[in-house]
């Protein structure tokens, strides 16, 4: 009767009082003398009661078939739409979008667990948080895509690739472009894309380098200083770049002299292009890793001197 | 033999004035049970018990949201309308039946408007949850396509994607709609094949991304 109160109240209300009455009718009979003792309105009551309290259960019982199913189908819902998000999170590296994913699938568990006990008011609720952090994670996601959109320096990107493309067109060598959003490395020949690579970045995710330990991967025009194979470098084959350049440089000065970055600070070096990646995370020091398969197909497409570029995003307008 | 005759004439005046007074009690009765049931009137109470509990279901939707309750009691008030029109019709009149179909309808109304409230709920319930559900696969799809690779040959696939997707934030638009208005049948089903078609492209966008990871450099 209480589950039942609890997801058909009308219902079991109704039984409650009418079973009252019916005890109130016959503690008034039971008062009265033999002779004048009649229990037949207190035995319809009760009858009545009766009806009430089978229409009650039948209510609670339709009632935790209903939270049964919502509850199964939230789950699902939830099961499906996890694995999504979090690949997509995969572009943004943010903690608090993280953090959301993390809730949502500890709200799965629970939700889970709770459904197995047939507590589905729990599975239900559960799966509910899940949705609502995993919606908050998915919205957090295009926004800060959305800020890749209307980035300031997205009118550098534009025209560093846009440079780097008319390069390789001018002189026939390959380039590198590496579109840190997209987590790829492309490369060009001219206006023909001979290859695409799922890459890693810098722990510091999409934010550019600045100093020495951000631990981020820096944005600007490159060129491959040297070539390593697998005696000469920690991650399997590596091609070192010329961070920082001139721009570089240039940069962390004027940002030391307006006192963004500490006077003890370094600018930073030895960013790579290296191997041990496709760990589809991000976790470098700040360099870009390739799965060593991929390393194998790239570095003899490449000498030292070839262009890379590295951008936040690639601007599509700007592609062939 | 005087006296034996008198006394059998009393017997027969005796006797024929009790059957008379027996047949006059008996007509009496007779005619009182007569006029009783040929006066007996249409059971206007019950009626309008009836016709207030199929207002309730009415006020309650059940037409919508417990459509088999409902047809069950409107089939019981019709038939308990056509068992009254008929009794009216007759000289002797008898509404037990009329009153028993009137029962029924009570009942099954009832029934209606309390299953039509709960299903009301029940699918309002499902069409909220289901328009969370779709919002959240359109911003993933919007998502996936945000970072989809950008290519040559996969330029005009994407500007489609971007098309259906905007068709569909109208289709998501119009579902909340319905469901503002207590559609929820409608708000359910715009909100479900927004969901079903956001997610195949963010699939499609998905597994485009992994073809090309795997996919060998050309020469």
């Amino acid at each position: 009767m209480a589950e039942g109160v609890a997801r058909a109240p009308n219902q079991c209300a109704a039984a409650q009082s009418i079973l009252v009455r019916a005890e109130a009718e016959t503690r008034v009979q039971s008062r009265r003398s033999a002779l004048r003792r009649d229990y037949d309105q207190a035995a319809r009551l009760a009858l009545e009661a009766r009806l009430a309290a089978e229409t009650c259960a039948f209510q609670a019982g339709a009632a935790r078939a209903r939270t049964r199913e919502r509850a199964r189908k939230a789950l699902a819902d939830l099961s499906t739409a996890l694995p999504r998000a979090a690949s997509l999170s995969r572009h943004v590296g943010d903690s608090d979008v993280a953090e959301d994913l993390v809730q949502a699938e500890i709200a799965l568990g629970e939700g889970k667990v709770a459904f197995e006990r047939s507590q589905f008011e729990r599975a239900e609720d559960a799966a509910e948080r899940g949705r609502a952090r995993l919606a908050q994670a998915v919205s957090d996601i295009n926004r800060l895509f959305d800020t890749y959109a209307t980035s300031p320096r997205r009118a550098d990107w534009r025209r560093w690739v846009k440079d780097t493309l008319r390069d390789s067109a001018r002189t026939g060598e390959p380039v590198i472009l590496v579109d840190k959003l997209r987590r790829e490395l492309l490369l060009y020949r001219g206006r023909d894309e001979l290859a695409a690579y799922p890459v890693d970045l810098g722990i510091g995710g999409l934010n550019s380098k600045i100093r020495a330990g951000d631990d981020a991967t820096p944005e600007g025009r490159y060129r491959i200083t040297e070539v390593r194979g697998p005696t000469q470098t920690h991650y399997y084959r590596a091609l070192m770049l010329d961070y920082p350049n001139a721009d570089d440089v240039a940069r962390f000065r004027r940002l030391k002299r307006s006192g963004r970055v500490a006077r003890g600070d370094d600018v930073g070096s030895l960013i790579e292009i290296h191997g041990h990646g496709g760990r589809k995370r991000d976790w470098t020091k700040g360099c870009v890793a390739l799965d060593n398969d991929d390393m194998d197909s790239l570095v003899p497409r490449v000498r030292v001197g070839t262009r890379v570029t590295i951008v936040g995003t690639i601007p599509e307008e700007v592609l062939p | 033999m005087s006296f034996s005759t008198t006394k059998t004439t009393r017997d027969t005046r005796r006797h024929i004035h009790t059957m008379n007074r027996r047949w006059n009690i008996i007509a009496t009765v007779a005619l009182v049970i007569v006029a009783a049931v040929a006066c007996a009137k249409a059971p206007q109470e019950d009626v309008d018990g009836a016709k207030a509990e199929m207002e309730k279901a009415r006020q309650a939707q059940a037409e919508t949201f417990a459509a088999n309750e409902y047809q069950a009691a409107d089939q019981a008030m019709s038939a308990a309308d056509a068992e009254i029109q008929a009794q009216n019709a007759k000289w002797i009149k008898n509404y037990d039946k009329a009153k028993e179909l009137l029962a029924k309808a009570k009942e099954e109304a009832a029934k209606a408007a309390t299953t039509a409230v709960a299903n009301k709920e029940q699918a309002k319930k499902d069409a909220e949850a289901a328009i969370a559900a779709a919002d959240t696969a359109l911003q993933t799809a919007e998502g996936n396509l945000k970072v989809a690779p950008m290519t040559k040959d996969s330029r005009a696939d994407l500007a489609l994607f971007k098309s259906d997707l905007e068709t569909y934030k109208g289709t998501l638009e119009q579902a909340r709609q319905a469901f503002a208005s207590e559609d929820y049948k409608k708000a359910l089903e715009s909100a479900n094949s927004v969901k079903e078609k956001a997610t195949s492209i963010a699939d499609q966008l998905e597994e485009a991304k992994k073809k090309r990871s795997g996919a060998r450099p050309r020469a």
